[in-house]
């Protein structure tokens, strides 16, 4: 049952980072290329100058170069400005199709580098002039960059300035020593990463600038060993990135880190099974050590690592050839090399898991007197208990690999009642031997049973994060009486199914009162008007005094008839019928209303 | 103390009669109209109370409405009383007491919409 565990390491010289974190794989670059895919459409150059450069660091063959080149030289005719120059000729020396250089691009070129450029306009004209062939004047260059840096000194214009040093012949010290203001600007991330402001584009810009200076001025730059490993891993943190540009940017830094006289961080990682790539440095391999974490015992310490001979900077460790113990382990690896470029490579921390089988041994079970069981059977006979007696249940869980016993995670024992499913689940623990010992006292646990008699089955459940054969057995069938008789509670099915539908229920209404109430208060409520009416009338109201005009008729009418309204709003009609109606009755009236107030004034006046 | 309760009583019942005397005589006939109206909505209101600390409130928007209608009512017509009273005459001017009678049947027909659509 014990299965190998090989311990595989890629270690891989090109696409980098920091120990063990990641590198470029195939999926990668292949994904990369996808985003890089859309400029072969040929309708911007700046796109086709990130695709051509990203197709070339990714050794990628060119879908039609020269219909791709004959696009970069179209676009670089006269009148061309200073930035389609440096677009088109940096495509065109990708793309391996130099551009020429024209009488009016040369001009537009040397024009461009003067004192009060910014630096970015400065590198593409020194940058095209570098790809068109023109000589330059270094003096002049230099002098417009200081210009240019003492007007704005961020991270970009420094990182465009140490582009425009790496391509002068001649003194750069001058910039050369802006590198170190540049890289301590960087910003630290999670105390691994190290970027710039502004993200990847900035990042990578600055990076590759200030390498390729030191290159020309043949100067170790002022990067320390792990501040490159942090900001390869920034670069590789980037690596899903979904712009054109920026895949540019991060495939022209990573593959200058690659190729670079100073850093070169290395990646160790557990191999996939990606198969991996290319160029790895000649190096030796050693395992420092390798710790159980639990209790950190030591199984392997100052071990070198096998190359594969299959694949390239792939190195193995036979770690089940050590007999370890199951468990997690912490393998620390470090790489020599007589490359003293290779950074990042000392004290990674990989984790593998050794994982070995069990088997279950010497199983008693009974009541009394106990029967042997042996896995995977179960117990022929149904074992019968009552409230005087006790259940039990010993085993020992042996690992395979030394024979040893040893102690689990997770070792349950699940007792089902068989009719209606109902589980109790109790834990078996090990006494100081290894053994583990499981007894139930059928009277003390009458309350886990709910008292229900009848016959349950036994299983036994034993995990681990670290065996390769978790077991669910079941062991017996056990017949149990409880005095006095419960029914057991019928099947719980515990699937989940359309629960029933619930309706809207309104609330019912409150009880009406009773009709002989209800009528006696209506007329109560009635006889008031008949009281008001009463004391009119006592008042002698003056009702010959009416005016017998068409006005005052038609006023009283429509005032009867807005009231019958309203109760027709009541009984049927709606609001907007109602103020229909009512708007029609309404303006009768006031103008009635009106005049026949109107002429009780004048009547009261004279 | 006897005495007393017989004298108190004498008396209220004389400040009674002096008051309902004053009221006949020094009340305009008008006034006497409107006081009978504002009576009239006391007694439907109190009625319309009673009826609800014996039964219930519900139907409580009906009950509510008929209540509150009681109320706008009232003062609707002590409004209409203060601008009718020649004594207030002095506070109102420049509003006619056939004015103050219009505002009120133009409020009373408002009130009664409202309430016609509260009744339910």
């Amino acid at each position: 049952m014990s299965r190998a565990a090989l311990v595989i390491l890629a270690l891989l010289g090109v696409s980098s980072a920091l120990s063990p974190s990641t590198y470029l794989t195939p999926g990668d670059k292949e994904r990369l290329k996808l985003v890089l895919d859309p400029a072969w459409s040929l309708s911007d150059l700046a796109q086709v100058l990130y695709a051509s450069a990203g197709y070339k660091h990714l050794g990628q063959e060119i879908p039609n170069a020269e219909g791709v080149c004959n696009f970069v030289k179209s676009s670089a005719g006269d009148g061309a400005t200073v930035e389609t120059l440096f677009l088109a000729s940096s495509a065109g020396k990708a793309l391996g199709c130099p551009i020429a250089a024209s009488v009016s691009s040369i001009q537009a070129v040397s024009e461009a580098i003067r004192e009060g450029a910014s630096s970015q306009e400065l590198f593409h004209a020194v940058s095209a002039a570098t790809n068109l062939g023109v000589e330059l004047d270094t003096a002049k260059v230099l002098r417009a960059t200081q210009m240019a840096l003492k007007k704005d000194d961020s991270v970009l214009s420094l990182g465009y300035a140490f582009h425009v040093g790496a391509q002068l012949k001649g003194e750069v010290g001058s910039i050369f020593e802006r590198i170190e203001d540049a890289i301590v600007q960087a910003d630290e991330v999670d105390g691994r990463m190290l970027q710039f402001e502004g993200g990847l584009s900035i990042t990578a810009l600055v990076l590759s600038g200030a390498y390729k200076l030191a290159e020309t001025s043949n100067k170790t730059p002022p990067i320390k060993p792990d501040q490159a490993v942090k900001f390869a891993n920034y670069l590789m943190s980037r690596k899903s990135v979904q712009l054109s540009k920026g895949v540019y940017y991060l495939l022209e830094a990573v593959s200058m880190f690659t190729n670079n006289k100073f850093h070169v961080p290395v990646a160790i990682t557990l191999a996939s099974n990606v198969a991996v790539s290319a160029e790895a440095p000649q190096v030796q391999v050693t395992a420092d050590s390798a710790t159980r974490v639990a209790d950190e015992v030591v199984i392997i310490s100052k071990e070198p690592l096998t190359p594969l001979s299959t694949a390239d900077g792939v190195y193995e460790l036979d770690v089940m050839s050590r007999g370890p113990d199951r468990g997690f382990y912490r393998l620390v690896v470090s790489v020599d090399a007589s490359d003293s470029r290779l950074v990042g490579h000392s004290a990674a921390q990989l984790t593998f898991k050794v994982l070995t089988a069990i088997d279950i041994q010497g199983v008693e079970i009974g009541t009394a007197d106990s029967d042997q069981v042996r896995y995977p059977n179960t117990l022929s006979a149904v074992l019968v208990a009552d409230q005087h007696q006790r259940v039990m249940l010993r085993f020992v869980v042996r690992d395979t690999a030394s024979g040893r016993p040893t102690e689990v995670h997770q070792a349950f024992v699940k007792i089902t009642h068989i009719d209606s499913k109902r589980e109790i689940i109790f834990v078996a623990e090990t006494d100081s031997n290894d053994i583990y010992k499981f007894d139930i006292d059928v009277s003390n646990s009458m309350k886990e049973f709910g008292g229900v008699s009848g016959v349950y089955s036994i299983e036994l459940i034993i995990g681990d994060a670290s065996i390769s054969n978790p077991t669910l057995w079941h062991i017996a069938d056990l017949s149990l009486t409880f005095p006095g008789s419960i029914a057991p509670s019928s099947p719980q099915d515990f699937t989940y199914k359309v629960r029933p539908e619930i309706k809207h229920v309104f609330r019912s209404p409150d009880p009406r009162p009773s009709s002989v109430m209800s009528t006696t208060f209506t007329l109560l409520c009635i006889l008031p008007l008949l009281l008001l009416v009463l004391i009119w009338v006592k008042l002698g109201v003056n009702i010959s005094n009416f005016p017998i005009t068409v006005t005052a008729v038609v006023f009283h009418i429509g005032l009867a008839g807005i009231l019958a309204l309203f109760c027709l709003f009541w009984v049927q009609l709606d609001m907007f019928s109602t103020l229909r109606y009512l708007l029609m009755v309404g303006i009768v009236t006031f103008f009635c209303g009106n005049s026949m107030l109107s002429n009780i004034a004048a009547k009261r006046k004279e | 103390m006897t005495r007393r309760s017989v004298m108190s009583s004498t008396t209220l019942t004389v400040v009674l009669k002096n008051f309902y005397d004053e009221y006949m005589k020094n009340t305009p006939k008008k006034l006497k109209i409107v006081d009978a109206y504002l009576t009239y909505i006391l007694v439907t209101g109190v009625l319309q109370f009673v009826y609800c600390c014996l039964v219930g409130t519900f139907p409580f928007n009906s009950f509510l409405s008929g209540f509150i209608c009681t109320i706008g009512c009232f003062v609707l017509g002590v409004s209409l009383r203060l601008q009718a009273n020649p004594q207030n005459k002095i506070h109102f001017r420049g509003i006619s007491p056939e004015r103050g009678f219009a505002d009120f049947i133009f409020a009373h027909i408002i009130l009664h919409l409202v309430t016609m659509n509260f009744i339910g």
